[in-house]
């Protein structure tokens, strides 16, 4: 047997403690950091499980960025969090753009949600598709689809006036010139209403215009403006993608009235199931039967939130349905 | 003394080494004699690390035991080949006979590791059905969860059928009954296709998954209406594709009302004719009163690829 000078294993034990005193030293710090930025101990870890997560759930098939792209952003903006202010507009060059946004955490998910899980791929029959984007946040579906399709025309809505400027700064910074913002929500009447934006004066990702009237405090309320998607639909759709937590119902019930769903060649759609104002409403068959009607397909390609993940039967779920119309496939 | 300390530590590295090298040597060496090939040893990592990914939030399964029973199934392959139904397996505190091996693998991580037919019951002696029973896996999972439950099963496949009634007996299952027949919307005799696999066989010539599946026989079938005559603390359903039977043939009968909750595997884009057929099913759902949740079990790689998802609805009128 080959033997090894004495001082080898003395070296191989000092790398070993090294190497174990550093990664203590590594998790401690970043676990003191998270919580001095008000990320909360656990940061680290929801990070590492979330990172996981986007990985496992990776489409097969064709991506519209790297994984190794995916891993390296994901990790800058996790670190990023780490040392910034969390009241402030950030700017971050992702992807080749320079995308403006609120919350470093926030913006970590949508990043991950929109460019990891690629939920919104979808196969254009031209090179310039009409897109409407609604429920825009910050843009990040619509940087994706300029991504995938440079020429793409897209009509973004966004009803929160905190997200919407940030929307438009990501467009004229970006000069995406085919893209036109509009500060409304979407529903089945045109007029005033309120939107929940619990976010006390950021952005927010879940801010909804359905709410109980038991939970709502008036610093939350937002006065907002609403119209219907069916006045905006004058010629054929290529894609309508639509996250507008919990307005879903209203706005298919405004396309229908007016018979524009023939106009819409496919459709991403986040449908929220059991949303927390609305309990005890299952709708989810009742909303695919009306694709059914007018003869779409579907296929369901995420939930969030499982239920086999958390074991309550009137619990929350967000369900990715990829809509399209038959005749055209 | 650090010399001697050196010493100490690179004999017991080499053997750490020479230890993995033997284990992973006997594993290659046993892998590509079973029917998988050296892929096999992939698979059987994919089902044991399952069991540390996939967290149940209501678990009535204890993971090490998870985790015994799966070691356990993964490496019988590769001592016998056949498995042929001659000796039982033990699952959990159960003694299982399998068709195949193949087929444990599957069973036992989607109903004992997922727990996907976890329910809650008031009732400490729940009547269940189990339409689709198989061998008799979530009979047992059932078993485990509520020892004093009354399960009626409905099995139509005969090679099936005798494995379940053996898995019955070898565990000494009472009040269970055992029906050799497929949930359909007539009473008489249909033909099942991929009628003695172990798995999918569908009333479907493309079976509930899609894929073209052969061999048929004739098979008894029945309408669960005629048995649902008292209420039904937990249906379970697995029919490969004949979902939209039952369930039209219990609104038919008026008998839904009887039923608290359901747990049932929808197979979308399935029976071969491609269909979009999911929002009509929930839609009868609504219309009498159940609410739901969804799990989601794959979503395949093109549109319109078969898909599974389990739906848990429950009764809103009785569980309120």
């Amino acid at each position: 047997m080959y033997m090894c000078p004495c001082w080898c294993s003395k070296v191989i034990k000092r790398i070993f403690y090294g190497v174990i005193l550093g990664f203590g030293l590594t998790i401690g710090g970043v676990v003191l950091l998270s919580m001095r930025a008000g990320l909360g101990a656990g940061y680290i870890f929801d990070s590492k499980k979330q990172l996981m997560k986007v990985l496992l759930l990776r489409r097969f098939g064709p991506k519209s960025i790297a994984t190794s792209t995916l891993i390296g952003t994901y990790l800058k903006l996790t670190t990023k969090a780490l040392f910034t202010q969390q009241d402030a507009i950030h700017c971050e060059h992702i992807l080749g753009y320079n995308v403006h946004f609120y919350d470093y955490v926030d913006f970590r998910y949508l990043f991950a949600e929109v460019f990891g899980n690629e939920e919104y791929y979808f196969t254009a029959k031209t090179k310039n598709p009409f897109i409407i984007d609604c429920g825009a946040n910050i843009g990040m579906a619509t940087l994706y689809f300029k991504m995938l399709y440079p020429d793409a025309q897209i009509l973004a809505f966004e009803p929160s006036r905190l997200c919407f400027d940030v929307l438009q700064k990501n467009i004229t910074t970006n000069n995406l010139s085919t893209v036109t913002a509009i500060n409304k929500a979407l529903s089945n009447y045109k007029g005033k209403a309120t939107l929940l934006d619990a976010s006390c004066g950021k952005g927010n990702l879940c801010a909804t215009m359905l709410f109980d009237k038991a939970e709502q405090r008036a610093s939350y309320l937002m006065p907002i403006e609403c119209d219907l998607l069916s006045t905006y639909i004058t010629k054929p759709v290529d894609l309508l993608k639509l996250d507008i937590e919990g307005g879903e119902r209203a706005v298919f019930e405004d396309l229908d009235r007016n018979g524009k769903f023939p106009l819409i060649k496919e459709m991403v759609l986040e449908y929220h199931h059991h949303i927390p104002a609305e309990r005890e409403i299952d709708a989810l068959g009742t909303f695919l039967a009306t694709l059914e009607r007018y003869n779409f397909g579907y296929q369901i390609m995420g939930c969030a939130t499982q239920m086999g993940y958390q074991y309550e039967l009137l619990g929350g779920q967000a369900l990715i349905i990829h809509a399209y119309q038959k005749i055209n496939k | 003394m650090w010399a001697c300390r050196g010493r100490i530590v690179k004999s017991v590295g080499a053997f750490a080494i020479f230890v993995v090298m033997i284990l992973s040597v006997t594993a290659l060496v046993l892998s590509m004699r079973s029917p998988g090939g050296i892929g096999y040893l992939a698979e059987a990592a994919h089902f044991v690390l399952r069991i540390f990914v996939v967290k149940p939030a209501s678990s009535a399964i204890p993971r090490g035991k998870k985790l015994m029973t799966m070691t356990r199934l993964v490496v019988a392959p590769l001592i016998e080949k056949d498995v042929s139904a001659t000796r039982p397996q033990r699952v959990i505190d159960f003694q299982v006979y399998f068709l195949n091996h193949f087929s444990s693998r599957i069973l036992f991580s989607e109903i004992f590791v997922d727990e996907c037919y976890y329910f809650t019951s008031s009732n400490p002696k729940p009547f269940i059905i189990d339409g689709g029973g198989n061998i008799g896996m979530a009979s047992l999972y059932f078993k485990a969860l509520y020892p004093d439950a009354q399960i009626l099963i409905f099995e139509p496949g005969r090679h099936c059928f005798d494995v379940l009634r053996r898995n019955m007996e070898a565990n000494n299952i009472t009040q269970v009954q055992l029906i050799n027949k497929a949930l359909s919307n007539k009473n008489g005799e249909t033909a099942l296709f991929g009628g003695d696999g172990a798995m999918g066989a569908s009333l479907f010539a493309q079976g509930g998954d899609g894929g073209a599946q052969g061999l048929s026989c004739t098979v008894a079938c029945a309408k669960l209406s005629d048995y649902v005559t008292r209420p039904v603390d937990l249906l379970k359903l697995d029919v490969e594709g004949s979902e939209h039977m039952v369930l039209d043939d219990l609104v038919a009968s008026g008998k839904l009302r009887l039923i608290r909750q359901m747990v049932l595997e929808y197979h979308h884009h399935g029976g071969g004719k491609r269909e979009d057929l999911l929002g009509n099913f929930l839609a009868t759902l609504e219309r009498h009163n159940f609410g739901y949740q969804i799990k989601l079990c794959n979503r395949g790689n093109d549109l319109c690829d078969a898909q599974n998802l389990i739906i848990h609805a429950y009764n809103k009128a009785l569980l309120a």
